[in-house]
């Protein structure tokens, strides 16, 4: 982070953890606050859909701007770097599995599961992870198709 | 509650426990409990969410039975790792590493692991009795609950959860309303009407459990272990002398019993727990020793006390699970998502309406204990040779069992698009410096609470007062106040700052 502007020292505008905590926290609350603002709020006897959302998102809203007031006169930690990498090659292989089980069988959405995760940590052998793809896809199928019997395609064409 | 009964309840238990079934449920429970333990990265919340798709296809106890097994199991396997290693398997082990690895390094790693599983035997075995003895007059008590005392009780609880949890308070209060903001999504099973559903069909009902979980336990771990780079130093020489001598035993006797009464009184409380407990009786250990300048040397008692500790509280965290209904950790909020997988409403009634399933469990858990420290010490080669599975590998393997997991629920493609979406949230949550577990709480008791909070309103005709003239309620209120103005002040702030930064 840079030294930020403002004479505090310089100390607040480091305080990124809280100062986007708090804010994160907001937006949940107004957010929820406006998506929610037709909610019926019923009557005391009867309360309504609207009633603990709104107890909820004023809760958000107000330990949201607590938080960003801590962030912006005390010290604290910055956010830290985000390790770009895994967290989207997880999210990648994630999402692939997802999107290819269904059309496409287990064993292909297995393998481009399988092949962006594996370039996920710091270090790649090929041979080492081609033996471990093999071995996972067998592991898979046979557990999952033969064993448990799941209701899923092996191949794309089965 | 007299003699008699305790010993038919528990005869009853032992008689579920026992079945061959059962038997083996409660050994994979303990051994994939001692696996995870053993293995940096992977916890024993994470794990279960990774089984409860598993568990759909178990009977009721066997499914429970094995999921309690994981919990307990994964205290003796942290253990291990966190005295061959130096690395804490378990984050409760993180002090076992202080003296348990100095004594490896002194060739006394025998002792030290035969300690930790002694210890950790004794301490579930009082553990399960106290359950026994305590979960009777509690369901009685709890049978007497109005809507009111439950809403005022959930209060205290979320309240104890915040005190106890290990990071800033104020952003475990946010995370809890945004826990309970995120179980109320869905179909409103009062009205009928949707709420927060964004025209999305998977959301109609709900946000179900499974994704959630192993999003914001499982995935994200995953990203998180993978940032760092792996280091792990297995202590190469061989393991001499496993057991321990008269003296050991002698020396650390004190520090079980310490740590067993410290650990029962810890994991009854919400929010508190396995990490607590070991931490705690780390510290206490330090302050009655003669020697407090030997700790972190290599020290008997310093593995004795906080190893009792951590597995009696693991145990005893059941206590209010069984007989509130209400999980006072993300464990337990496990627990409670397995048994709604089941159709069993966790609460008071379960000992009442399902004996067998409420003694079995019990049961198990002395049963699995028994296991445990049987085949554990053998088989510490086996788990050693385990830790050499790089992460790279295990990594994408932990990732494989979630997404067919949370697939094999619903047989939904969409969920596990959801486990994606938490995974990021849980990332960047922490990013935040917020604990992922309290909003995990507030998730499982957001509808309960809101439910409460209705009848409560309708039975006293709309008067809020209820809540302070039923004694009970104004009772947990009260607590609850307490421990939030406590909590403000200043020193106690310092104070629970140390016991999570104990060196």
């Amino acid at each position: 982070m840079s030294d930020g502007a403002g004479n505090r020292g310089g100390i607040g505008l480091r305080n990124t953890q809280d100062l986007v905590c708090g804010l994160f926290f907001m937006a949940v609350g107004a957010l929820g606050m406006w998506v929610g603002r037709d909610y019926p709020m019923g009557s005391p006897v009867r309360l309504g859909t609207g009633v603990f959302p709104r107890i909820l998102c004023w809760g958000m809203l107000i330990t949201g701007f607590a938080i960003l007031l801590k962030g912006l006169f005390t010290a604290g930690e910055s956010m830290g770097k985000v390790a770009w990498r895994p967290v989207i090659l997880i999210s990648v292989a994630a999402t692939a599995f997802a999107l290819a089980i269904d059309p496409l069988g287990l064993v292909v959405a297995m393998l481009v599961m399988i092949i962006p995760a594996g370039f996920a940590g710091h270090e790649f052998y090929p041979k080492e992870f081609t033996i471990f793809t093999v071995i996972l896809v067998v592991i898979g199928v046979a557990l999952f198709i033969w064993g448990l019997g799941m209701p899923i395609k092996t191949f794309p064409w089965s | 509650m007299e003699l008699s009964q305790l010993a038919s309840n528990l005869a009853l238990g032992f008689g579920v426990a026992l079945t061959l079934q059962n038997l083996f449920w409660c050994f994979m429970g303990a051994v994939i409990g001692t696996a995870v333990g053993v293995l940096p990265g992977l916890g024993p919340v994470a794990t279960m969410a990774l089984l409860l798709p598993v568990t759909y296809y178990l009977p009721p106890e066997g499914a429970l039975i094995m999921l309690a097994g994981i919990y307990y199991g994964a205290q003796y396997g942290g253990s291990t790792t966190a005295i061959l290693v130096n690395l804490p398997g378990e984050s409760s082990s993180v002090v076992t590493c202080l003296d348990g690895y100095q004594m490896a390094r002194q060739g006394r790693a025998g002792p030290a692991l035969a300690i930790a599983a002694i210890g950790s035997f004794f301490a579930g075995t009082v553990a399960t009795l106290l359950i026994a003895v305590a979960a009777p007059p509690l369901t009685a008590l709890a049978q007497s609950f109005g809507p009111a005392d439950y809403c005022s009780l959930m209060v205290f609880g979320l309240v104890t959860a915040i005190v106890m949890a290990s990071g800033s308070v104020i952003k475990a209060v946010g995370m809890i309303f945004f826990g309970l903001l995120l179980g109320i999504v869905g179909t409103d099973v009062n009205t009928g009407n949707l709420r927060y559903d964004f025209g999305v069909g998977i959301l109609f009902d709900g946000i179900n459990f499974v994704p959630i979980a192993m999003g914001v336990f499982g995935i994200n771990e995953i990203m998180a272990n993978l940032t760092n780079e792996e280091r792990r130093d297995v202590l190469s020489s061989r393991i001499a002398g496993l057991m321990p001598t008269w003296a050991d035993i002698k020396e650390s006797s004190g520090a079980i019993l310490r740590g067993t009464a410290l650990g029962s009184l810890l994991g009854i409380l919400p929010g508190g727990g396995a990490l607590l407990a070991s931490f705690a009786a780390y510290s206490l250990e330090k302050k009655v020793s003669k020697t407090p300048e030997k700790f972190g040397t290599g020290i008997i008692q310093g593995v004795a006390g906080p190893e009792s500790a951590n597995n009696a509280a693991a145990q005893t965290s059941f206590i209010p699970m069984l007989t509130l209904g209400i999980p006072s950790n993300a464990v337990m909020a496990m627990m409670v998502g397995g048994m709604m997988i089941h159709g069993i409403i966790p609460g008071p009634q379960v000992m009442t309406d399902k004996p067998g399933l409420f003694w079995g469990m019990i049961a198990s858990m002395w049963v699995g204990n028994a296991m445990l420290i049987i085949f554990n010490l053998p088989m510490v080669g086996v788990w050693v040779k385990m830790l050499t599975v790089p992460y790279r590998l295990l990594s994408v393997a932990i990732l494989f069992f979630c997404c067919i997991g949370v697939y094999s629920v619903n047989n939904s493609a969409e969920e596990v698009l959801l486990i994606t979406g938490f995974g990021l949230l849980g990332y960047f949550l922490i990013k935040m410096g917020c604990e992922p577990a309290p909003m995990l709480l507030g998730f499982i008791l957001g509808p309960m609470m809101e439910t409460y909070l209705r009848r409560a309103m309708l039975l006293s005709r709309g008067d809020p007062y209820v809540f302070l003239q039923r004694p009970l309620s104004l009772g947990f209120l009260i607590a609850a106040a307490i421990l939030l103005v406590i909590i403000v002040l200043p020193n106690v702030r310092k104070v629970r700052e140390q016991a999570f930064v104990e060196e």
